[in-house]
């Protein structure tokens, strides 16, 4: 029997960015210790300051932890080689802007070691998957609008067919549609047997295509489970049936009114996942006060 | 801190960075060989997949306009700058050219440079790449290559403009040449015709007791017909002789010894320079003793010839140490009745370094012996000081020791200075049958393969000779120039040889190949030794060491060219690695800043040196005074700024125009000294560049 290597995986991973003279110091991250599986749709929330762009970058090493380990794919994190399997999203655009759109993927595919004729046709495929207007794409980045660069930058994440996809505020700078089709595409992701991270404030989103969610606050990792766990009402019992005719809801309520059950509400009972987050965050909130004073 | 500590020092620094580099990088330079797949490509070509993206981004900040700019500041320069003689003309267009390319490109370079890694930071790009499987060494290995490329297509496109414009001065000057060659022709032509008439009207005149006017007769120039013949456009390539020790100018030759000594002429310009290599080494006690017990020069000359009695003889003798030429002393001495002088200088401490117990207490550097004989009609045997014999002088530390510590073999003999030439005079008719004051070049005999020595039919090779004359006197004459060659080992088979010179231009002379030794095994062929004298009255020859060459076949004009580019490619692409290094953990201005620091020290060496002599000259040396502490400071701080000099590349060896703006070929040899001097000094920044992106925070 052997053991599925998880697709994301830290131990005590902590962030600690240095002030003057190791003053002023901040912990960005503390002992997260996390694991996302293969093929699943994992999403990390928190609000702003929370440590999710920083626990993304200590993902792809593009900074250094002060402690603690994380491993991406079974290989340490920053592993060059490990970094062919990953397609990563930054939470804005960054990229040349005197490149164009072909130029640009271009690049990206040279970096991947991509022969003449892969790079051609993974750069088509990509633009048609992401719907970029093929009037645009040899105009410079410079002068794309935001949902234009953002494909583009999706595009990049996607060319080397990744395993893993770290998608940093995938919808911002989308309009509906787009982010509809962005949705979508991450579904189609994990269809397609890839594992995405996902970080975003859109909690809407998140809850439509996430199988698993965290949620940070000041860099501690305060909740971690599936959606539906997490977004169960356990003193709230609900019955779903098809075709319920009214009749019968009636005397159903009347029954639980007789024998003393309380706030009964007919029809399906759910909450709502940015009620959980906003209620976390307020609490959180108000017992810094209240310890502060 | 003695100059060979420093660089010591410098060195050891380099190693360490290097093995540091070699401990830290392993993983990543091994990555740079690997192939992820079959038929996929290494690390090289994700460093230029960096590189051309870096080179898109030097395009799309408009770095292509860089050649228009240059092309219209050198065409202005040109059409402003036109000398007067047309030989110098293509030699100023290309120090016009090549300056103006290098100093545009090491602005804009350095600027790109420091400005593209700051600004991806700034802009976040870096964290998209850095995503990719790209390691920090590719990343700034493509940065550097990026920029070393855009220089390199720069220099291309203002390099084949360079050519064109070349091309075509060349052509106007010749046609310039041609025309006016014509019109001298003519006018001199005129003349004679019109000196023609005047002798018969002048013999008219003189039978009726009257004098008549002369029209002064001027005769084409050689040089402006050799110029509208062959142009400029050519590498020439030769032999010369060895810097120091190949070249000298003399009073008098004696051919009747074997080998011939040289004599130096009394009451001319003539000097001889005696350099010890080592320190001149005294105990302490000699050289602050009381005067009398002090180190002294003790000089020979055994051999004198001339009307005067020998022993009226005299020599100005200076003593110079060459690392600090303007401390030095003098002294008038006159030869006794046994042909010797002797010499204790006032200021020992000075000159000679103290010693102990086998150890130099203080290094104050070698020192040069210049020595003259203001006495007309005097003629002093030099004598060369090879194992067989002695040289005119020594040093005696002690006086009751023996050790006398002599210069170096050969001494320097030089004539009458004149922008940086020597000169050597045409017969003075005054002095009757006086010797004539001679140049001697001397060819070393394993560097003249006569296999390798382009022959004519008639087996002769070509000595090719750029000479500048001066007249003081009989100046409507041409100037002669008198030839005698021979090789060492047959000092009495001359061969002699009479031209007019023509000047600003090579004269090309055939000089038999029996004069080579023929010889397979290049210790049996002898030197080849060529004696250049000024054969008209009032006239004087200007040359240097590289006047006399032995031709070899010209090279390729542009080849040439490109070589030159190269050499400019070679100081851009260390200023980028410079650049882009500094730029790695700096904002772009304070990184222009180190870079510009950088390059400033890169050409201070030669100024740090001199610095750090001129200090050791003016340092106190005995004292315990305050004045001493300040020395100390002072000479800490140049030893500090002499090592950052060290560590920096020297920028003052890469020079371009070398051997551009003299019309001969750059040799590969020099291009390759440059390439791994840029290699040399690479490595540590390379290292060093590693070392601050290894861990850099990106995000």
């Amino acid at each position: 029997m052997t053991t599925e290597i998880p697709a994301i995986q830290t131990r005590n991973l902590t962030k600690i960015y240095p002030g003057f003279w190791n003053t002023q110091s901040v912990t960005a991250l503390q002992n997260l210790n996390l694991t996302v599986r293969r093929g699943e749709i994992f999403g990390l929330l928190g609000p702003n300051g929370s440590g999710k762009t920083t626990t993304i970058k200590l993902l792809l090493g593009l900074i250094n932890p002060t402690s603690g380990e994380a491993d991406l794919l079974g290989q340490p994190a920053g592993d060059q080689i490990t970094r062919r399997s990953i397609g990563y999203l930054p939470e804005e655009t960054y990229l040349y802007r005197f490149l164009n759109a072909r130029q640009t993927l271009d690049f990206y595919g040279r970096l991947f070691n991509m022969n003449r004729a892969q790079r051609v046709r993974a750069i088509d495929f990509y633009l048609d998957f992401v719907g970029l207007d093929p009037a645009v794409r040899k105009r410079r980045i410079g002068t794309y609008s935001k949902g234009q660069a953002r494909r583009v930058g999706l595009a990049q994440a996607l060319l080397n067919d990744p395993d893993l996809v770290i998608l940093d505020e995938p919808t911002s700078g989308l309009d509906p549609l787009g982010t509809e089709e962005m949705k979508n595409l991450i579904i189609e992701l994990k269809r397609a047997g890839k594992t995405v991270l996902l970080s975003s404030h859109q909690l809407a989103d998140v809850e439509d295509v996430c199988d698993r969610i965290c949620i940070l606050y000041r860099g501690k990792l305060e909740v971690e489970g599936s959606i539906d766990e997490l977004l169960e009402v356990r003193e709230v019992f609900t019955v779903e049936g098809r075709h319920v005719p009214d009749e019968l809801q009636a005397r159903m309520v009347a029954m639980l009114k007789e024998a003393g059950v309380t706030d009964v509400v007919p029809g399906v009972q759910r909450g709502r996942l940015a009620d959980l987050f906003k209620k976390l965050v307020l609490e959180k909130r108000a017992s810094e006060k209240s310890g502060a004073a | 801190m003695t100059f060979t500590l420093t660089y010591i020092i410098a060195y050891s620094v380099f190693a360490v960075v290097i093995v540091i580099f070699c401990l830290c990088a392993w993983k990543d330079v091994f990555m740079l060989f690997r192939r992820p797949t079959r038929g996929m490509g290494t690390g090289f070509s994700r460093i230029w997949a960096v590189a051309r993206t870096t080179v898109a981004e030097a395009w799309a900040g408009r770095v292509w306009l860089l050649p228009a700019l240059w092309l219209a500041a050198v065409l202005i320069l040109m059409l402003v700058v036109v000398p007067y003689d047309k030989s110098e003309r293509i030699p100023l267009y290309l120090r016009v050219l090549i300056t103006g390319q290098e100093w545009l490109l090491l602005v804009m370079m350095w600027v790109l440079a420091c400005i593209s890694f700051p600004r991806e930071r700034e802009r976040k790009i870096l964290v998209t790449n850095a995503s990719k499987p790209l390691s920090r060494l590719e990343l700034f290995l493509g940065k550097v290559v990026g920029f070393s490329v855009t220089a390199a297509l720069l220099l291309v496109i203002m390099g084949l403009m360079s050519y064109a414009i070349i091309t075509y001065a060349d052509f106007r000057n010749r046609r310039a040449a041609a025309e006016e060659y014509v019109l001298a022709e003519s006018d001199y032509q005129q003349a004679l015709e019109k000196r023609r008439q005047e002798s018969m009207a002048s013999s008219a005149l003189k039978l009726q007791g009257g004098t008549a006017q002369k029209t002064d007769i001027i005769v084409p120039s050689e040089s402006l017909k050799k110029l509208s013949e062959e142009g400029s456009l050519f590498a020439y390539n030769y032999i010369t002789v060895p810097k120091k020790t190949g070249f000298s100018i003399v009073g008098m030759m004696d051919f009747a010894s074997n080998p011939p000594t040289r004599y130096l002429k009394g009451g001319s310009q003539e000097k001889v320079i005696y350099h010890f290599a080592t320190n001149l080494t005294a105990p302490p006690e000699a050289i602050f003793g009381p005067p009398g017990s002090r180190p002294f020069f003790f000089f020979f000359f055994p051999v004198q010839l001339g009307p005067h009695p020998p022993s009226t003889a005299q020599v100005n003798v200076i003593v110079r140490r060459t690392k600090a030429p303007l401390h030095q002393q003098e002294k008038s001495l006159t030869l006794d009745s046994r042909l010797v002088a002797q010499w204790e200088p006032d200021r020992p401490d000075e000159i000679f370094s103290p010693m102990a117990n086998g150890k130099v207490l203080e290094d104050l550097g070698p020192v040069d012996i210049t020595l003259s004989c203001p006495t007309p009609g005097v003629y002093l045997n030099i004598l060369d000081g090879k194992p067989s014999g002695q040289p005119n002088v020594c040093l005696v530390p002690i006086r009751t020791s023996a050790n006398a510590i002599w210069p170096d073999p050969e001494p320097q003999m030089l004539g009458f200075e004149r922008r940086d030439q020597q000169q050597v005079a045409g017969p003075d008719p005054k002095e009757g049958g006086a010797w004539p004051e001679m140049a001697v070049y001397r060819f070393k005999g394993p560097d003249l393969n006569p296999a390798k020595l382009p022959l004519d039919s008639k087996g002769d090779f070509t000595v090719a000779m750029a000479l500048d004359i001066d007249k003081q006197d009989n100046r409507e004459l041409d100037t002669q120039c008198y030839v005698r060659a021979y090789n060492e080992f047959k000092p009495n088979e001359i061969v002699e040889r009479k031209f007019d010179v023509i000047e600003k231009r090579v004269n090309s002379l055939k000089l038999p190949s029996t004069l080579l030794g023929n010889e397979t095994d290049p210790s049996k062929r002898g030197d080849v030794v060529i004696l250049v004298m000024c054969a008209t009255p009032g006239h004087w020859i200007s040359l240097n060491e590289q006047a006399i060459r032995i031709e070899l076949p010209q090279s390729s004009f542009l080849l040439n060219l490109f070589k030159s580019e190269a050499v400019i490619f070679l100081e851009i692409t260390l200023l980028v690695l410079i650049g882009v290094t500094c730029s790695i953990r700096l904002g772009w201005p304070v990184a222009m800043l180190m870079t510009g620091l950088c390059y400033m020290l890169g050409n201070f060496a030669e100024v740090v040196a001199d610095w750090q002599s001129a200090a050791k000259v003016f340092a106190n040396p005995q004292g315990n005074s305050g004045i001493l502490n300040m020395d100390n400071l002072q000479k800490g701080a140049l030893d500090f700024l002499g090592l950052l000099v060290a560590i920096m590349p020297d920028f003052t060896r890469m020079e371009p125009l070398k051997y551009l703006v003299d019309l001969r070929d750059m040799p590969w040899s020099y291009l390759g000294y440059e390439a791994a001097l840029v290699a040399l000094f690479s490595l540590p920044f390379i290292a060093l560049g590693y070392m601050l992106i290894r861990k850099q925070e990106l995000g």
